[in-house]
């Protein structure tokens, strides 16, 4: 995908830059920028939160640059595979990572070589903070918040708990719950959101979290019931609180985690300032 | 990006220093809950 930039736009936008202090180094390579093709390469499957960023975003990029921009997918290995590619890229502005948390901060604890050192590597632009994610009852579990769930849980040998994949948030979440109020909750792994809301609207499993919008499908029937918000309070079902306060006490129920854009470590730090400023105001369209 | 920020009830995207500071912030907890998993690296 490639979108034709209005030079105008990017050079109002350049000179709100020009009284920034540049090192002579960056000052020649800022000064050229973009002299070339923008690459974005988004590193999970099309498709996905990820990818669906990913376009919109680089049509924001381009808006406030005269150059050309590109986007594609690179997904593979929880992302690795896009983030080593853009790791490994020349640090001069033009290739952009588009990735999510689990690329940014897991991969160093989940893959034994993800291809990339986050820290040593690359540098975080800009992130779109992430929402609270819903936990979601079937309605045959009578569970309506987490005190319910607790119970339910001591009082059930088995509780059929489903994630969207190994590792992630839900998953984390469980056993957080579980060390704290002393439950044995063995979470069921899907591969994905999708599945695992099936599973709980067709009744396969008694509990379900994942992303609001993604649980639209079994919220809206009616087959299943929000108890919970992981962290933070989603706006359409305001009358669901978060953990933290209804008495979960694990930090982890305090992070949300993001979505965003990363360079290579070397990219000059007014390059770095510039794509950061067009990526957090993408609905300031100049004319 | 609005309508994508919108669908996806997300908020706008930080600045620069507002970014690093939540990853520097996260970053530890999350990796804290990872570890607590107790899963091996593949």
């Amino acid at each position: 995908m490639s979108a034709i930039i209005n030079r105008r736009h990017f050079i109002a936008a350049g000179s709100a830059a020009a009284a920034m202090p540049f090192v002579a180094r960056d000052a020649s390579a800022q000064a050229a920028w973009p002299s070339r093709q923008i690459r974005m390469i988004c590193s999970y499957p099309a498709g996905g939160q990820t990818d669906l960023l990913r376009a919109p975003s680089a049509n924001t990029f381009p808006n406030r640059s005269d150059r050309l921009s590109s986007s594609k997918t690179s997904a593979g290995a929880s992302g690795a595979i896009g983030t080593a590619e853009v790791a490994r890229a020349e640090p001069d502005g033009h290739t952009i990572l588009c990735s999510i948390s689990t690329t940014y901060v897991m991969n160093r604890v989940m893959l034994k070589t993800p291809g990339y050192d986050m820290d040593k590597d690359l540098t975080l632009v800009s992130v779109i903070p992430g929402a609270g994610l819903p936990l979601v009852a079937s309605p045959k579990s009578g569970v309506k918040t987490l005190e319910d769930f607790v119970a339910f849980a001591r009082k059930n040998d088995k509780v059929n708990f489903g994630t969207y994949s190994v590792g992630s948030a839900p998953h984390m979440t469980i056993n957080e719950l579980n060390k704290q109020y002393g439950l044995k909750i063995e979470p069921i792994h899907y591969r994905g959101e999708a599945p695992m809301w099936t599973g709980l609207a067709e009744g396969s499993i008694d509990f379900a979290m994942g992303s609001y919008t993604a649980s639209q499908s079994v919220l809206q029937s009616d087959r299943g019931v929000p108890f919970a918000v992981h962290s933070k309070k989603v706006d359409a079902i305001p009358n669901v609180k978060t953990l933290p306060e209804q008495g979960a006490t694990s930090k982890f129920f305090t992070v949300s985690g993001f979505t965003g854009w990363a360079v290579p470590k070397a990219t000059p730090q007014p390059i770095v300032d510039r794509l950061s400023q067009l990526a957090s105001r993408p609905t300031a369209i100049r004319k | 990006m609005k309508e994508v920020l919108k669908t996806f009830v997300l908020e706008p995207a930080l600045g620069f220093k507002e970014t690093n500071a939540l990853y520097q912030k996260e970053l530890p907890v999350w990796i804290e809950a990872a570890q607590a998993l107790g899963l091996q690296p593949v």
